[in-house]
């Protein structure tokens, strides 16, 4: 980007999922250039894939719309498939380089990488990718927006469901300790949906703890229990396989009776968790973008207090869920305290 | 001629003490035996297993020629030692009866001959006792240097790890240390004084003016007295009680005694065992877990902590049983059946409910030629369960799959945790349950409940792994696979390799599909995958910090898959793994031509991923 403007600085947004897209509109309205990266051809990340929305129901592309409309400026270029690899600093000028050799300079750079969804597949006892019936939540948005079909016979009757949460957090076996956090009100959310798609269905979700932490979550657990009739069970699954009548067989604990607990479902959906999509390694004086391993964590803020949106390095930022589990609002706040940290930076408040 | 003085005192007492002590700790744990296995002893007595048993005393208590097949510098220092000294006593004795013509001598007068009879050149032939007797000390000499030169370098003697000794045991080492250069010296002065010597002590000698030799030669043969006789003291509260006791376990062991159940370290054959172990330490180097956990667990100190009987409460929990140290330990201690003993005094108090079993069972199933059984970790793999079944579909085999029907865990899991009478339960019912299909064979996808088929149920029909069947497929002709130029490397489970000594079968299933790489650690030496069914109190860390390992020394050759032949070893590398990680039978089945364009695609994108790493 040689044709730059002395009096105009430019900012590099890494991911133009909801928090890339939120940051690139604050800066853009604040006469900041912004150049908005993205792995894929299109914006909107995880949200292009939702249909609707915990806790209201809304339907995501609203909010994709608003944030799609945001980019529509002149001092927003999209650089789409691009794979960010390296990032390094020279004389106060950031030089970003992806995979296939691009070269993006700017004044500051954002990552606003995001999540990806934990690959199911390594939790082979649930059977994802060998039984057609077993989904991802993921695929469950994917079938409620009509791409997809049902993985069963949906003329069937007393159709039965299961839901499991925590596929893939707060298991040390697959190396993650964390909790997800939005998979439990998502796991309410597609209950409840598949409630109203199906009413004579019953629907099971099988817990360790319900983790409703955000405002009108708790509302929505109890509606689901006594509205909707949905059968929460705390207890782990431990395999699925196939019944005799060609539908799926799980067995579960029921650790609040203490028996153990076995049901033939139509269908089970795995609440995925987030696992970060790219873990940072620091090596001489420069930020490389890795696929994360084994284990690999989220990107840590400089102070978790009160540097939230800082990396150690000056002028670069991270927002969003690059961090950590978020839900949908939390990273967009996230998004403008960030850009009003990159305005900051630009105006020589903080160093 | 004069055969006694005052400084042979603290020798001789020593050395008493040593016998009585041995004499009743001995009889203590030989009341120990059952019936059966004292009358084993009174037969075996009188058969050519004793000879052997000499003849194995000599070379292993001896010459030490299993560590030294280990590791050699190793090896030779045990046997500079043992042997050395060995010569010592059998020279001594023979060159005090040749002086004395007399062979009932006083035991300390052979071993302080020097003093009494400092000149021998009146006598034939004294030069080539002079000259023996030197080299063994010689020998000893270097020995001991060796030994020392350990404590403060191990890398020279190519070990990486070291035991940690206990106070006692470090009296008895440095006493150890010091009785033959104290013997050298001793003998060295008094050669100054007197005259005489061998090409050793004489050289020494030179060294010393006469005149002090003459007033201090007495100073250095109490000294070597009392370094003998502190060492003797303390061999029977010391690891050095291993050197008596290892003598007497080859001679238990030619004749046939058997372990009794149960955790009696006090007592019969475990209490020779226990305190049969040397410490040398050749159970550390090769135990996967080496430094990759917060307490040090391996063999040398786990024996060490029930000789001393508090402790080992927490280790014996914490073994992957990959019996790696059972294999390569050099005095044959049965280390594996010891912790099971240990975990069944630790579980004893558990009370486990077996009430979830099915009450009556059928005697009779339909029946077919083969049963397949996949057990739990088979529900933990699905994958491999369907491959398998694919597998004998296209090979036209009729085949019952019995975890379909019903099906109960085969009870390893509980006899790794030493809950023997549990384990027995569940034993019972699956062997009713496998035997109710009248089957020819049982063919099973886990090493783990093979082990237990072959070794335990005595089921009448042959126990096969899957790796085994398949093979014989494709022997047969029943599964062709044209073989492809994809690199292989294979990961030996324990329970089938060194537990079941199934090395081949596997091997050539992988051989036949793609090229099977080499390992720095394979076969009988290969790593154990981070997991165990029995082993409770490891923590997940440490357990991750051991498949990391395994997998470094896997995918050292960039293999294109990692195959392994065990569900739990699958499931504990893949989720840490860059690379794919597979059974080879998903491998076989994945290689079959209507699957192998995607199976090459799944490849491309680890490939991918693991480059972008």
């Amino acid at each position: 980007m040689s044709q730059k403007n002395n009096n105009i600085k430019q900012v590099a947004i890494i991911g133009a999922g909801p928090a890339g897209l939120q940051a690139a509109t604050v800066l853009s309205q604040n006469q900041v250039q912004v150049l908005l990266i993205d792995k894929q051809a299109k914006t909107g990340g995880h949200l292009e894939k939702w249909s609707h929305l915990f806790p209201d129901s809304r339907p995501s592309n609203e909010i994709l719309k608003v944030l799609q409309q945001g980019i529509q400026k002149e001092n927003i270029q999209f650089f789409k498939n691009k794979r960010v690899s390296k990032i390094s600093k020279s004389n106060g000028q950031w030089e970003l380089g992806t995979d296939d050799g691009l070269v993006i300079n700017s004044d500051a750079v954002v990552i606003a990488t995001g999540f990806n969804t934990f690959d199911a597949h390594q939790k082979e006892e649930y059977g994802y990718g060998i039984y057609p019936a077993v989904v991802t939540s993921e695929n469950l948005e994917s079938i409620f927006k009509g791409e997809t079909t049902w993985p069963f016979n949906s003329s069937g009757k007393d159709l039965r469901f299961g839901i499991v949460h925590c596929v893939g957090s707060r298991d040390a076996k697959c190396g993650n300790l964390y909790c997800s956090k939005v998979c439990c009100v998502t796991a309410v959310k597609q209950a409840i949906e598949l409630k109203k798609k199906f009413p004579g269905a019953t629907v099971y979700c099988f817990y360790m703890d319900m983790r409703m932490f955000g405002t009108g979550y708790e509302e929505l657990y109890q509606e689901a229990q006594t509205k909707y009739n949905i059968q929460f069970i705390r207890g782990r699954l431990s395999e699925a396989s196939p019944s005799q009548d060609n539908r799926l067989q799980v067995k579960a604990e029921d650790t609040l009776l203490g028996r153990p607990a076995k049901l033939t479902l139509d269908m089970l959906v795995l609440m995925v968790g987030m696992i970060p999509a790219v873990s940072l390694e620091m090596k001489n004086d420069a930020v490389y973008l890795n696929q994360p391993a084994y284990g690999s964590s989220f990107i840590t803020p400089d102070d978790v207090f009160l540097k939230m949106n800082h990396h150690q390095q000056a002028g670069l930022f991270i927002t969003g869920a690059c961090k950590g589990p978020a839900s949908i609002p939390e990273v967009l706040q996230d998004a403008k305290a960030t850009s009003i940290e990159v305005l900051n930076y630009f105006n020589n408040k903080i160093k | 001629m004069n055969q006694y003085h005052p400084f042979i005192l603290p020798f001789f007492i020593g050395f008493l003490a040593m016998l009585v002590i041995l004499f009743v700790r001995y009889a203590l744990w030989f009341r120990g035996f059952s019936k059966e296995n004292r009358k084993r002893i009174a037969v075996g007595l009188f058969t050519t297993q004793t000879l052997l048993a000499i003849k194995e005393v000599g070379a292993e208590a001896l010459l030490h020629l299993k560590i030294y097949r280990t590791n050699p510098v190793l090896g030779f220092m045990h046997m500079s030692l043992a042997f050395g000294w060995f010569l010592l006593i059998l020279g001594g004795k023979l060159e005090s009866w040749y002086f004395t013509g007399d062979f009932t001598n006083p035991v300390w007068y052979a071993i302080f001959l020097r003093y009494f009879e400092p000149d021998s050149t009146h006598l034939m032939y004294h030069g080539v006792f002079l000259f023996f007797m030197e080299l063994a000390l010689l020998m000893v000499l270097v020995g001991v240097a060796l030994a020392f030169t350990k404590r403060l370098k191990k890398s020279i003697l190519r070990i990486k790890n070291t035991t940690r000794h206990n106070f006692g045991n470090k009296m008895a080492l440095y006493a150890l240390w010091l009785i033959f250069p104290l013997r050298l010296l001793a003998e060295s002065v008094t050669t100054a004084a007197h005259g005489g010597g061998g090409f050793l002590t004489a050289s020494v000698g030179v060294l010393i003016p006469q005149s002090w030799a003459v007033e201090s030669e007495l100073y250095f043969w109490w000294a070597y007295s009392w370094s003998l006789g502190l060492f003797f003291l303390a061999l029977p509260f010391s690891r050095y009680l291993h050197i008596p006791t290892e003598m007497v376990l080859i001679f238990l062991r030619r004749w046939k005694i058997e372990p009794a159940s149960g955790f009696n370290p006090d007592k019969g054959l475990q209490a020779f065992e226990v305190h049969s172990c040397p410490g040398c330490g050749v159970c550390l180097d090769v135990c996967p877990a080496i430094n990759k956990t917060e307490i040090a667990f391996q063999s040398a100190y786990f024996v060490n902590q029930v000789r001393r009987g508090n402790g080992y409460e927490q280790t014996s929990g914490m073994c992957l049983n990959c019996g790696q140290c059972d294999e390569v330990c050099p005095v044959g201690i049965n280390l594996e059946n010891l912790r099971h003993q240990t975990r069944s005094k630790i579980f004893n108090q558990a009370s486990f409910n077996h009430s979830w079993m099915p009450g009556s069972m059928v005697f009779w199933r339909e029946t077919t030629e083969v049963v397949l059984f996949t057990g739990c970790m088979g529900r933990l793999n699905p994958q491999t369960t369907l491959a398998v079944k694919n597998l004998l579909n296209e090979a036209g085999v009729s085949f019952i799959h019995m975890d379909e029907e019903e099906s109960i865990c085969c009870g390893r899991p509980m006899m790794l945790a030493g809950a023997a009478e549990s384990a027995k339960k569940m034993m019972d019912r699956n062997r009713e349950n496998i035997l109710a299909y009248h089957s020819k064979v049982l063919v099973t996808t886990c090493p783990i409940c093979y082990k237990i088929f072959k070794d335990e149920y005595n089921l009448e029909i042959p126990v096969l792994h899957h790796s085994e069947y398949l093979w014989q497929l494709i022997d047969e002709g029943k599964i062709v696979r044209e073989k492809s130029a994809l690199q292989l490397a294979y990961h030996d489970p324990c329970d089938l390799g060194r537990g079941s000594s199934c090395y081949e079968p596997p091997r050539k299933v992988i051989d036949s599909v793609g090229q099977l790489q080499t390992l720095s650690r394979q076969r009988e030496k290969s790593l154990c995958c981070g997991n165990n069914l029995g082993s409770l109190s490891l923590s997940e860390n440490e357990r991750q910090n051991i498949t990391a390992n395994t997998l470094k020394v896997l995918t050292l050759d960039n293999p294109d898959v990692v195959v392994t032949a065990c569900p739990m070893c699958k499931k504990t590398l893949q989720r840490q793994s860059q690379v794919k990680v597979t059974d080879l039978a998903e491998l076989l089945w994945e290689t079959h031509p209507s699957n192998s364009l995607k199976f090459s695609k799944k490849i491309e994108k680890s490939r991918f991923l693991a480059e972008v790493k």
